[in-house]
C-alpha cells in the first residue's frame, strides 16, 4: 500500500506527519460535460455531496473543539460557511444545470475562479482565503468522484489536532519560504527539485527540519493528509507506511531525540578532540538574528557571515551605517574574542539582485558574481569594506572575499580595503588596522594556486559547495547530478588537502564553510588533514563537538592520507566508516 | 434605499465580520448589496464580501429595497461600524 520515494538527503532526522501539498500552479482539471438530460440528476448528486461535506466538516470541527483546539476548529467552521456561499456553491450548481458540467468539474472550476479573485487582492490574509476556497472545492469534488474520506480527512483532522505538525510537500521551496517555516507546525519537508546544497536544504539544516530534496515528479502525486515519513538522513520519503514500518520509524525518531540530548550536553564545552587537539566550531549565518540563534546552539563564533542577504529584497543598496550596525551587532553577540568572519557580498549565481540590473546569463554560476561585481563597483564595495572595518573595532572581526580565482583579484580587493582604511583613518573613525583578511577557496584555480595565495592572505576558508560544483562540473541544483555533486570524491579531497597544506606551510590557518564542514563523515577526514576551523549550520555544531570528543587526531591522520588514494566517493565513505564505526549509528 | 457606513474595524472586513455581514443580510428576503468605489457586491456571499477588501476608514454603502430593507441595512451597517474583530 505504501509508496517509497528516494531523493537527496538534505537535512537529517526523522519527521512523521501528514502531508500538506503546496502547488505552485493551479491544478489543471479537465472539464467534463454531461448529457443535458442528466443535469437535474447531476445537480441532485451535487447537493448531496455538499451536504456530506458539511457533515464531514462538522465532525472535524466537533472533534477539534472537544480537544480544546478552538483556532483549528474555526478554520473548518469557515469552510462550512463557504459551503453555503452562493458565489461558490450556487455558481457551481448553475454550471451543472445551465452548462451541463459534470458536478465535480463545476465545483473545481468555480472554486478556481473564486480563488483567483481572492488571490488577486493585495491583502495577504485574503489571499490565504483563496486556499480555503480551493480546499472546499476539492472536498466536494472528492466526495463526488467517490474518493473516500480516508487519508485526506484523517490528515486534516489529525494534522490539526496533533498541533498541526505537517510535512510540506512542494515542487520547490524558495529560501524565504523555507526560512518562514513555523517549527511548531512543520515537522519536515520534501521537494521535487533541488540538491543537498540548494538554499532550501541549507536553511532546513539550520532550522533543524528533516528534509529530502530532489525526489522528482513522483513526489507531487502525494495528496493532502496522507501520512508521510521523511527520513532526512537517508533521503527516503514513505507515503502511507504500514503500521510495522511506522512503528520502526517512530522508535528511530525517539532514539534520535535521545542522541540530540547527548549532543546538547556539549553545547558549552570546548571544541577539542579526544587527544587534546583544539579546533574552532563556528556557524554560517546570514543575519544578526541567526548569530543569536547560533550562539544559543553552541557555536563559538561565525565562520561565514553571508552579507548578501542585507542587499536582497530591497530598492536601494544598504548604507554604510546600516551595514555597520548589522556587522557590529553580530560581533557583539559573540563577544570580543570570538571570531566573526564577514564575507563581502556574493550576489549572482542563484542569488539575484534586481537593483544591480545584472544581465541574464546562460551560466550564472560561471558568470558575473561576487568579487567580480564588487571589483567593478569600487564605491559600492568600499561602502561595505568601511562598514566591516568599523565593526572590527567591536570584536574579533575578520573579512574574506568570495569567488577569488586569481592573485590579481585578491590584490585589487586588498588595495580597496587599504584605501578604505586610509579614508577611515583620515576621518578619525576607529577600526582594527590588523583585521585579518582572507579569501574563499571555491574555485579550483585558486585551490591549485593556494601556495601563492598563502604568502599574502591571512587565512583561507574553503567553500565546498561551489568547489565541488566547479571541480566536478555538476550543477548543484540539478538532482540528476547529485551523485556527481559529492564532496567526498577524492578529486575534491585532494584539492582540500592541497589547500590546507599550502596554508600551513606559510603558517596561515584554514577554515571550511561549505556544507561538508558539518558532515559527520567529513569531520574525521578534515581533522586528520589538520583543518583549523569548521563552519557549519548552527544546528550541526553540538553534534560535531560530540563527535570531535571521540576522535583521536593521531589515529586518523592515516585516514586523511588513505582517502586521497582511492577511486571514488563510495570508497572514501567506506574507509571512514571502517576507521570510525561509531559513525554508523549517528548517520 | 441606501445608507453609507465607515468601516471601524482595525483589521478591516476579515473573516469574522464578513460572516456576520452575510448572516445579517440573509435574514432579509430580498437582495442586499454593498457598494464601494462604485463597485457593487452581494452582501449574501462571503466570497463577495471578502473580495471588497474593505479596510478601516473605508466608506461602504449598504443597499436594499422593500419591506424590512431598513432593518437589514442597519443590521449590516452595525457590523461595518463595529470595532470587534471576534
Amino acid at each position: 500500500m505504501g509508496a517509497r520515494l528516494n531523493g537527496t538527503p538534505a537535512s537529517s532526522g526523522i519527521a512523521i506527519g501528514y502531508a500538506k501539498v503546496l502547488r505552485a500552479e493551479t491544478e489543471s482539471s479537465e472539464i467534463r460535460k454531461i448529457d443535458p438530460a442528466q443535469a437535474e440528476a447531476e445537480a441532485a448528486q451535487f447537493d448531496a455531496a455538499v451536504a456530506s461535506a458539511a457533515a464531514e466538516l462538522e465532525a472535524i470541527r466537533a472533534k477539534l473543539l472537544g480537544e480544546g483546539k478552538t483556532h483549528e476548529a474555526e478554520i473548518f467552521e469557515a469552510h462550512a460557511f463557504l459551503l453555503e456561499d452562493e458565489e461558490l456553491v450556487g455558481a457551481a450548481r448553475e454550471k451543472i444545470v445551465v452548462e451541463s458540467y459534470e458536478a465535480a468539474s463545476a465545483i473545481l472550476e468555480t472554486a478556481q475562479e473564486v480563488a483567483e479573485v481572492l488571490g488577486a487582492l493585495d491583502d495577504p490574509y485574503l489571499r490565504e482565503r483563496s486556499a480555503d476556497v480551493l480546499d472546499v472545492g476539492r472536498r466536494i469534488a472528492r466526495l463526488l468522484r467517490g474518493g473516500q474520506s480516508d487519508g485526506a480527512e484523517k490528515g486534516a483532522a489529525e494534522g490539526a489536532s496533533s498541533g498541526g505538525r505537517m510535512i510540506l510537500i512542494a515542487e520547490d521551496l524558495t529560501p524565504s519560504e523555507t526560512a518562514g517555516l513555523d517549527a511548531s507546525a512543520v515537522a519536515g519537508f520534501a521537494t521535487a527539485v533541488g540538491g543537498a546544497t540548494s538554499h532550501s536544504a541549507i536553511i532546513a539544516r539550520s532550522g533543524g527540519f528533516p528534509a529530502v530534496v530532489g525526489i522528482g515528479a513522483d513526489l507531487m502525486t502525494i495528496r493532502d493528509g496522507q501520512l508521510i515519513v521523511v527520513d532526512g538522513g537517508s533521503g527516503v520519503v514513505l507515503v502511507d507506511p504500514d503500521a510495522a514500518v511506522l512503528a520502526d520509524y517512530e522508535a528511530r525518531r525517539t532514539a534520535d531525540s535521545g542522541r540530540q540530548a547527548a549532543y546538547e550536553a556539549y553545547r558549552d564545552r570546548p571544541s577539542v578532540s579526544a587527544d587534546g587537539v583544539r579546533v574552532e566550531l563556528v556557524a554560517n549565518i546570514g543575519s544578526a538574528a541567526d548569530a543569536k540563534e547560533a550562539k544559543r546552539k553552541g557555536a563559538e563564533g561565525v565562520g561565514l557571515f553571508r552579507t548578501e542577504f542585507l542587499y536582497m529584497g530591497r530598492d536601494e543598496l544598504p548604507s554604510e551605517d546600516e551595514q555597520y550596525e548589522a556587522y557590529r551587532e553580530v560581533a557583539e553577540t559573540f563577544g570580543a574574542s570570538a571570531p566573526v568572519v564577514i564575507r563581502t557580498m556574493d550576489i549572482g549565481g542563484d542569488k539575484e539582485l534586481p537593483l544591480l540590473e545584472l544581465e541574464k546569463e546562460d551560466n550564472p554560476f560561471l558568470g558575473y558574481r561576487a568579487i567580480r561585481i564588487s571589483l567593478d563597483r569600487p564605491e559600492m564595495f568600499k561602502t561595505q569594506l568601511r562598514a566591516i572595518l568599523r565593526a572590527s573595532a567591536h570584536g574579533n572581526v575578520k573579512t574574506m572575499f568570495p569567488m577569488i580565482a586569481t592573485l590579481r583579484e585578491w590584490r585589487a580587493a586588498k588595495a580597496l580595503l587599504e584605501e578604505a582604511k586610509r579614508e577611515l583613518s583620515g576621518q578619525g573613525i576607529p577600526f582594527n588596522p590588523e583585521m585579518e583578511t582572507g579569501i574563499m577557496i571555491e574555485i579550483p584555480a585558486a585551490a591549485m594556486m593556494a601556495d601563492r595565495f598563502a604568502r599574502e592572505v591571512d587565512f583561507f576558508s574553503i567553500g565546498t559547495n561551489d568547489l565541488v560544483q566547479y571541480a566536478m562540473a555538476a550543477d548543484r541544483m540539478n538532482p540528476k547530478l547529485s551523485t556527481l555533486s559529492d564532496p567526498f570524491h577524492p578529486a575534491v579531497l585532494r584539492l582540500v588537502d592541497r589547500v590546507i597544506r599550502a596554508a600551513h606551510e606559510q603558517g596561515k590557518w584554514v577554515g571550511m564553510c561549505g556544507e561538508m564542514a558539518g558532515h559527520p563523515l567529513a569531520l574525521p577526514i578534515l581533522l586528520g588533514m589538520g583543518l583549523d576551523e569548521f563552519s557549519m549550520s548552527a544546528s550541526a555544531v553540538t553534534r560535531a563537538r560530540w563527535l570531535l570528543a571521540r576522535l583521536h587526531r593521531d589515529r586518523i591522520s592515516s585516514l586523511a592520507t588513505a582517502v586521497l588514494d582511492v577511486d571514488d566517493a563510495a570508497e572514501v565513505k567506506e574507509l571512514v566508516l571502517r576507521e570510525v564505526p561509531d559513525l554508523r549509528e549517528i548517520l | 434605499m441606501q445608507k453609507t457606513f465607515t468601516v471601524e474595524n482595525p483589521t478591516g472586513i476579515h473573516a469574522r465580520p464578513a460572516r456576520k455581514i452575510v448572516e445579517a443580510a440573509k435574514t432579509f428576503a430580498g437582495d442586499v448589496f454593498l457598494e464601494r468605489d462604485g463597485n457593487r457586491f452581494s452582501a449574501k456571499s462571503l466570497v463577495k464580501v471578502l473580495s471588497i477588501g474593505a479596510k478601516q476608514g473605508d466608506s461602504v454603502a449598504v443597499i436594499a429595497e422593500g419591506d424590512g430593507a431598513e432593518a437589514a441595512i442597519d443590521a449590516v451597517g452595525a457590523v461595518l461600524v463595529s470595532k470587534e474583530s471576534h
